[in-house]
C-alpha cells in the first residue's frame, strides 16, 4: 500500500489545535433559558386571508418610509387594495398626488398608523392571515415606531419592534438569520389573554405568533438561489413583471405610484406561484411559513415520512460517545497543492458527493432506524488497516465497513488538523502529518487516508463500529413533488440513491423535450438536487449557538471517558435531526475519495493544483503530451466507475466538468478545450483557457475574499481595457469587477510578473473600499449609536444598510474599549455616494470620527490578494511558488483547544472581519491550563522580568502576579509567554556572547591600565568591575555599551 | 371592512384557532357547513382534564354532554389514573354510540344512497358502503365492551380509594361541578 513517492516528513512544529466537542448543561436542563414559556398554537395553518405589502423609502441613509402599497386577499380574491403614507416624509404636493391617484383608482388611502392598526393587525393578526413581502424584515422595520432588543431566550440578538401606540397590540420580534431568512413573530400581547369563559373552562388559548412569509426566504429554499423581485418574477414567469423606475427619492408622480402598485401585484403573483409550487411537494406537516431554507425543506420531507429524529428515538445514547464522534468531525477538504503556477489542467468533480457517500456507507439505514448499536471492533479494525489493498476501496460493499470511529495515537500520520497555522487568528483545516502525545478520535476513512499517504497504518488504541437498529415502525412513503411516479418508500428504498436516480431520469427526459415541459422538468430536477443535498449532511450536524446571559455550568464531552465540567456563556443547541455520527462518517468518506484521487494522480505521474470539498484540478507535468494527459485523467475517472451506486446514472463518480469543454456561441459543446489553472490559496483559484495571443479567457473564478466588498464599478461602467467575460456572470453569481480583477492577476502570472505587480493598480480602485451590510442585530446597530441620538424618525433603523470600511496600512492605531491598541474599525450609515459616507464614518468601538485619509482604498485592501498565503502547508508563504508540502504538527494536551461551531455568525464575520469571540470556546484539556501556567512561571523565573516584559509586552507587575500564581491569567497570555521562549533564549545567548567579549576586552585593557582607571572610564565602581572580570557578576547592557565596537 | 364584519371574522378566526383547524368536520355526524355550528367538548369532562378537548357540532356536543352527566361522579378531588382511564373509556363509548346513531340516521334518510332509482352504485360507492357497514358493526360490538370496562375501572378505583385513604372532606360538590 506504500505510495510511489513518500515524501520526507519535515520536523514537527507546534500550533494551537482546535477540536470540536459536545457540550450539555450540568443537570437536567434546568438552566435552559430559551425554553418557550408557552406552547405553540394548535392551529398551525393560517386562515384564507393574505396581506401583501411593500414600502417605498427615501434614498438617504435613513431610508425612511415615504409611502407603501398593499393588497388583501381572501383566498385568491382581492378584498382590499390601497396605499398608505408617512405624513412627515412627504411634501404637500406628494400627498396630493397620492390622494388623487387613490381616488382615481378607487383605492383605500390610509395614513401609516391607520394602515398598521386597521389593515396590518386586522388581517395579519386578528384574522390570522399570512403577511407577505419581499425582504419583509426591512418593510416591517419601516412601519415600526420604535425598537428594542428582544428579551425572550429563543430570540437572542433579535429586534423587538413597537408597531402601534395601542398598548394591547403585540410587538414584532425579528431575528436575522442570514441574508435570505429571518425568524419573525408576534410577541404575547399585553392583555388578559384568557377571557372569563376560557378561564372558567380552563381553556389555554395559545399565543398568536403570526404567519410571516418572506418571498426571499421561500424562493431561496425552493430554488436554491438568491432572487430579487425582478429575477423571481422572471423565473416564475408570472403575468405581471416588475417595472423599472429611476424615480426613487424624487417627487412622487403617478408613474412612480403605478410602479409601486405593480411591485405589490408582482409580489402577490410570485407568492401564489411559490405557494402552489410548495403545495406540489405535498408536505402537509409543515406550513409554508415554517420553511426557512433548503434544510427546512429536507427536514419537512423527513417529517412527512414519519421519521423520528435519532435523539428522540434513542435518548439514552451516551454523551461520552457523542463527544468522541464530535472530536472526529471535520468539514470538507479545501486546499491548494500547486501554488501560483499556471498549469495545464483538467478539472473534475464528484457526482453529488455527500448523497453518494451516504449511499455508499448505507447511512439511510441509520436515519430510519430506531437507534444505533455499537460494539468494540478494535482488533478487526487493526487487522483491516494492516491488510487492506487499494482495490478494496473500489468495492461498493466496502462502504458499510467505514462506519467506525477509531481512537489513534498519531505518530507522523496524516490526519485533518484544525489549527491556527503561523499564528493566524482563525483555525483552518489542513491535511497534515500529526504527532500527538494525546490520543485522538478519527473516522476509519481518515485512517485509510493516512495509510494511503504514508504507507503505514496509524496505531489504533480503540475502535467502535456502529450499526443501525431495526427501522422505525411508522414510516410512510412520500411522493416527491406530489408526483406518484416519484414515490419513495423510506423503509425499502435508499432515499439518496432514489433521489439521484430520479434526477438522472428527469434530466434525460428534459434533454429530449422543449419549451414548458423542459422547464417543468428542469424545476423538478433542481428540487431533487436540493432535497438530496439538504438531507445528506447539514441537518445532521446542525448546532445553534446561544449566547447566555452569564456563564453557566456545563459538561464537556471531548472524547475522554468522563466529561469535564466547564463554565461557558455559549451553548450549542442541537438541531432537530442532529446525528453527528452521520455527518462525521459522510465527510470522512468524502475526504477518502479525494485522497484516493490524489493517490491515483500520483501513481499516474500527474500532479494536482487544488481541491475543494468535492472537486479536484489535475495538472499535467510539463513534459507530458496533452493526449497522454487526457487519457490518464480518463483512466482515473474510470477507476471510480465501480463505486457508482446508482442504477440510472452509469457515469464515473468522478467526472470531467463542463469548464473543460469548448465554448461555441455561448454554450459548452462536447469537446475538450485545453484548460489551465492558477491557484493562490484555499478557495482562491481560477480556471482559464488561452487565446491565440496567449491571453487568458477566464472560465471560472471565485469571489472568495472579494465578495464582501462593494463593486468599485458595475458591468456597464467597466473599463474598456478589460475584455468582456465569456462566462455568464449572472449565472455564476460573480461581479464584473471580480472577473476583471482575476483577469489582471492571471495576466500578470502569465507574463511572470505576478509577484511585483498589484492587480488593483488601476484608477477604478483608488477609492475607499467599503462593504455593505444590514444593521441586522442590535450589536451592529449599536456601532452608530452616537449618530442615532435623534428622534426616532431621523434615526438609522434596524435593517438599514451600513457601510464598513477598513483602516489603511498607514493609519495610526487607537485604544479600544478593552484598553488595547488596535486598528480603527470604521463604519458609516449607508449612502449611495461612498465618498459622502466615508466622510462621516466613526470607529465602531469607540465612536470617535475616523478621518477619510485613514481609510484603506481598494488598492490597499487588495494589494496582497494575489499573494495570499496557504499557511496550512509549507512552501505556502506569500512569495513561495510551486508545490506545497505537508507540515508536521506535534502537539501535547496544552495545545488542544476545545471549540464549538466554527462558522458561527459567519455572515457578520464575512462582512465585518473575523471576530474571535464569535466561536464558542470550551477551554483546554483538563490539567492543560495548569501545565501552561507552570511553563509560563518557569520562563518568568528563568529570565529577567524586564526582559520578559519587553518581549511579551506584558507589564512586570502582572508577570510577578503570574509568577506567584495570584493572577487570573488567560490562555492567550500564557501562550504569548510560552511563544517568547525562543526570542528570550536568543536574547540571552546574545547577551552572554557580548558579556564574554566584554570580559575579554577588560582583560586586555587591564594589561595597560589599572582596574580603577578602567572603572573610571566606564563610569562604574571598581569593585563592581572587579566582580565582572572575575565572572561573579554579569555586566549590564549599559557597561557593555561603553565598550568600543560593541 | 365594516366593524361588525371585522368582529365577526375575528370571532371566527378565534374559534378556528381553538379548534385547531380551518376546516372543522364533526366527528359524529360529518357536519362541516359553518364554523359557528361547532363547540368545544371536554372529552374527559372538565373535572378530569380541562385541556383534552375536541370540537363537535352543537347537536352532537349536547348529546355527548348529556351522556357525560350520567357518568359516575368523581370519587375524590384528586382522581387516580385508574379512574381517569375509566372515564376516558366511558366517553369513548359515548362517541362510538354517537357515530353509530348518526350512521343509522343517515341510512334511514337515504343520505348515502344514489338519488336516481335507475342509477347503479359505482364500485367506489359499494366499497364505501361496505366500509361503513363494517365500521358500524365494529363500533356496535366495541361500544358496550368499552363501557363495561370503563365502569369496571371506576369501580376498582372506588374500591382502592375506600381501602387506602379515608374519604376526603372537600368543598367540591360533584353534583354541581362534574
Amino acid at each position: 500500500m506504500t505510495p510511489k513517492d513518500t515524501p520526507e516528513i519535515p520536523p514537527s512544529q507546534r500550533f494551537p489545535v482546535a477540536v470540536r466537542v459536545f457540550v450539555e448543561f450540568e443537570g437536567k436542563g434546568s438552566k435552559r433559558k430559551w425554553r418557550k414559556a408557552f406552547t405553540p398554537p394548535r392551529n398551525k395553518t393560517p386562515s384564507e386571508w393574505t396581506l401583501v405589502f411593500d414600502c417605498e423609502t427615501t434614498v438617504d441613509r435613513f431610508q425612511r418610509l415615504r409611502f407603501g402599497t398593499y393588497r388583501v386577499y381572501q383566498g385568491n380574491e382581492i378584498r382590499e387594495e390601497g396605499l398608505f403614507y408617512e405624513t412627515n416624509a412627504l411634501t404637500a404636493a406628494d400627498l396630493r398626488v397620492i390622494q388623487a391617484f387613490a381616488k382615481k383608482r378607487g383605492l383605500e388611502f390610509r395614513e401609516r398608523e391607520d394602515f398598521v392598526e386597521n389593515v396590518f393587525f386586522h388581517f395579519g393578526y386578528d384574522f390570522r392571515g399570512t403577511i407577505v413581502g419581499l425582504n419583509l424584515s426591512f418593510d416591517i422595520s419601516r412601519l415600526a415606531i420604535g425598537h428594542d432588543t428582544a428579551r425572550s431566550a429563543d430570540m437572542q440578538d433579535a429586534f423587538s419592534f413597537l408597531m402601534s401606540k395601542n398598548g394591547f397590540r403585540p410587538r414584532i420580534q425579528i431575528k436575522y438569520l442570514s441574508q435570505r431568512s429571518a425568524f419573525i413573530k408576534f410577541t404575547a400581547p399585553h392583555l388578559q389573554y384568557k377571557g372569563r369563559s376560557a378561564h372558567r373552562n380552563k381553556r389555554r388559548r395559545p399565543i398568536r405568533r403570526g404567519y410571516f412569509v418572506d418571498l426571499k426566504t421561500i424562493a431561496a429554499a425552493l430554488t436554491s438561489k438568491s432572487h430579487s423581485l425582478e429575477s423571481l418574477a422572471k423565473y416564475l414567469r408570472v403575468r405581471h413583471r416588475k417595472l423599472k423606475t429611476t424615480e426613487h427619492g424624487k417627487a412622487i408622480t403617478e408613474k412612480y405610484l403605478i410602479y409601486s402598485m405593480r411591485d405589490v401585484e408582482t409580489t402577490s403573483e410570485c407568492f401564489m406561484a411559490l405557494r402552489d409550487q410548495y403545495k406540489k411537494h405535498g408536505l402537509t406537516k409543515t406550513e409554508l411559513h415554517e420553511i426557512y431554507s433548503e434544510a427546512s425543506l429536507g427536514k419537512s420531507y423527513l417529517k412527512q415520512m414519519n421519521i423520528l429524529p435519532w435523539r428522540e428515538c434513542q435518548k439514552d445514547f451516551p454523551n461520552e460517545l457523542i463527544g468522541a464522534i464530535m472530536t472526529s468531525y471535520h468539514g470538507g477538504r479545501s486546499e491548494v497543492h500547486q501554488r501560483r503556477d499556471v498549469a495545464r489542467a483538467i478539472y473534475g468533480d464528484f457526482l453529488a458527493q455527500y448523497p453518494t457517500m451516504c449511499s455508499w456507507l448505507k447511512l439511510w439505514d441509520f436515519v430510519i432506524a430506531e437507534g444505533v448499536d455499537w460494539h468494540d471492533s478494535t482488533d478487526d479494525t487493526r487487522r483491516l488497516l494492516e491488510s487492506f489493498s487499494f482495490s478494496d476501496l473500489q468495492r461498493l460493499d466496502f462502504g458499510p465497513r467505514l462506519r467506525t470511529i477509531v481512537q489513534v495515537a498519531p505518530d507522523a500520520d496524516v490526519f485533518p488538523v484544525r489549527a491556527s497555522y503561523e499564528g493566524e487568528s482563525q483555525f483552518t483545516i489542513g491535511l497534515n502529518y500529526l504527532t500527538s502525545a494525546v490520543p485522538r478520535w478519527a473516522t476509519l476513512a481518515d485512517c485509510f487516508v493516512s495509510a494511503l499517504h504514508t504507507g503505514k497504518a496509524p496505531k489504533v488504541l480503540k475502535a467502535f463500529s456502529f450499526s443501525p437498529r431495526k427501522p422505525q415502525s411508522r414510516l410512510l412513503p412520500v411522493a416527491i413533488l406530489g408526483n406518484p411516479d416519484y414515490l419513495v418508500d423510506p423503509a425499502k428504498d435508499d432515499f439518496y440513491r432514489r433521489l439521484i436516480d430520479l434526477r438522472t431520469q428527469i434530466k434525460q427526459q428534459a434533454k429530449a423535450t422543449k419549451g414548458d415541459e423542459k422547464d417543468r422538468l428542469e424545476t423538478e430536477q433542481l428540487a431533487l438536487k436540493i432535497l438530496a443535498n439538504a438531507t445528506s449532511y447539514g441537518i445532521f450536524v446542525e448546532l445553534n449557538v446561544h449566547q447566555l446571559a452569564k456563564r453557566q455550568k456545563m459538561l464537556r464531552y471531548d472524547g475522554d471517558e468522563k466529561p469535564t465540567p466547564i463554565l461557558s456563556d455559549k451553548y450549542e443547541q442541537p438541531g432537530a435531526y442532529y446525528n453527528p455520527l452521520l455527518a462525521t462518517l459522510s465527510t470522512g468518506a468524502a475526504r477518502l475519495m479525494l485522497s484516493i484521487a490524489e493517490r491515483l494522480i500520483q501513481d499516474a505521474g500527474l500532479n494536482w493544483s487544488f481541491c475543494d470539498t468535492d472537486s479536484m484540478c489535475i495538472t499535467k507535468p510539463t513534459n507530458m503530451a496533452d493526449k497522454v494527459f487526457e487519457k490518464k485523467v480518463r483512466t482515473i475517472c474510470d477507476w471510480f466507475l465501480l463505486l457508482n451506486p446508482y442504477s440510472k446514472n452509469k457515469e464515473p463518480l468522478f467526472k470531467i466538468e463542463k469548464e473543460n469543454q469548448r465554448i461555441v456561441a455561448g454554450r459548452e459543446i462536447d469537446k475538450l478545450e485545453p484548460l489551465f489553472c492558477y491557484a493562490i490559496s484555499d478557495k482562491r483559484y481560477s480556471l482559464l483557457n488561452l487565446d491565440k495571443h496567449n491571453r487568458p479567457i477566464l472560465r471560472r473564478v471565485l469571489s472568495h475574499g472579494l465578495g464582501h466588498l462593494l463593486p468599485p464599478y458595475k458591468n456597464k461602467t467597466a473599463p474598456r481595457e478589460f475584455p468582456k467575460p465569456v462566462i455568464d456572470l449572472k449565472k455564476s453569481g460573480i461581479e464584473r469587477w471580480v472577473h476583471d480583477f482575476w483577469y489582471r492577476i492571471v495576466s500578470a502570472a502569465l507574463s511572470g510578473a505576478d509577484t511585483e505587480i498589484n492587480p488593483a493598480d488601476h484608477r477604478c480602485f483608488y477609492k475607499p473600499a467599503a462593504s455593505r451590510y444590514h444593521a441586522s442585530k442590535p450589536a451592529i446597530l449599536a456601532w452608530i449609536k452616537q449618530s442615532n441620538q435623534v428622534p426616532y424618525d431621523e434615526q438609522v433603523r434596524p435593517f438599514n444598510f451600513l457601510l464598513a470600511f477598513q483602516a489603511g496600512p498607514d493609519a495610526p492605531k487607537r485604544r479600544g474599549t478593552n484598553g488595547e491598541m488596535g486598528p480603527y474599525r470604521p463604519v458609516a450609515p449607508y449612502d449611495t455616494d461612498i465618498m459622502k459616507a466615508a466622510a462621516h464614518c466613526v470607529d465602531r468601538e469607540t465612536g470617535e470620527p475616523v478621518p477619510m485619509e485613514y481609510l484603506a482604498s481598494y488598492y490597499e485592501v487588495l494589494a496582497g490578494y494575489h499573494l495570499h498565503s496557504e499557511s496550512k502547508f509549507l512552501n505556502g508563504q506569500h512569495r513561495d511558488r510551486g508545490v506545497t508540502l505537508r507540515r508536521h504538527i506535534g502537539i501535547d494536551d496544552t495545545d488542544i483547544h476545545f471549540v464549538g461551531k466554527e462558522v458561527n455568525e459567519f455572515e457578520v464575520q464575512y462582512y465585518f472581519g473575523f471576530d474571535p469571540d464569535a466561536q464558542p470556546d470550551f477551554g483546554l484539556a483538563e490539567g492543560a491550563l495548569a501545565k501552561l501556567l507552570s511553563k509560563a512561571q518557569e520562563i518568568i523565573r528563568r529570565y529577567k522580568l524586564n526582559i520578559v516584559s519587553k518581549e511579551t509586552r506584558i507589564s512586570t507587575r502582572y508577570l510577578r502576579k503570574i509568577r506567584t500564581g495570584s493572577a487570573n491569567v488567560s490562555v492567550a497570555m500564557l501562550r504569548r509567554i510560552e511563544a517568547s521562549v525562543s526570542a528570550l533564549e536568543a536574547r540571552q545567548q546574545n547577551q552572554s556572547m557580548l558579556a564574554r567579549k566584554f570580559v575579554e576586552w577588560c582583560h586586555e585593557q587591564c594589561e595597560t591600565q589599572s582596574i580603577r582607571e578602567l572603572a573610571g572610564k566606564l563610569k562604574t565602581d571598581h569593585a563592581n568591575l572587579d566582580k565582572i572580570i572575575k565572572g561573579r557578576r554579569l555586566p549590564s547592557s549599559r557597561i557593555i555599551g561603553m565598550m568600543p565596537h560593541s | 371592512m365594516k366593524n361588525h364584519d371585522h368582529k365577526s371574522e375575528r370571532r371566527k378566526q378565534r374559534r378556528l384557532e381553538d379548534f385547531g383547524t380551518n376546516h372543522p368536520i364533526c366527528l359524529g355526524c360529518l357536519f362541516d357547513d359553518d364554523w359557528s355550528g361547532f363547540e368545544i367538548h371536554h372529552l374527559l369532562g372538565r373535572f378530569f382534564n380541562a385541556y383534552f378537548t375536541w370540537y363537535f357540532c352543537s347537536n352532537c356536543h349536547d348529546w355527548l354532554s348529556e351522556r357525560q352527566k350520567l357518568h359516575p361522579k368523581p370519587i375524590s378531588k384528586t382522581p387516580t389514573i385508574v379512574e381517569i382511564a375509566g372515564h376516558a373509556l366511558l366517553n369513548l363509548a359515548d362517541i362510538f354510540a354517537l357515530i353509530v346513531w348518526k350512521l343509522q340516521l343517515r341510512r334511514l334518510r337515504h343520505v348515502d344512497q344514489p338519488k336516481h332509482p335507475k342509477s347503479k352504485d359505482t364500485l367506489e360507492q359499494r366499497e364505501f358502503g361496505l366500509f361503513i357497514h363494517v365500521l358500524e358493526s365494529f363500533l356496535i360490538y366495541v361500544e358496550p365492551q368499552f363501557r363495561n370496562l370503563g365502569i369496571q375501572l371506576i369501580d376498582e378505583a372506588n374500591r382502592l380509594a375506600t381501602l387506602l385513604i379515608a374519604p376526603e372532606k372537600s368543598n367540591h360538590d360533584p353534583e354541581r361541578h362534574p
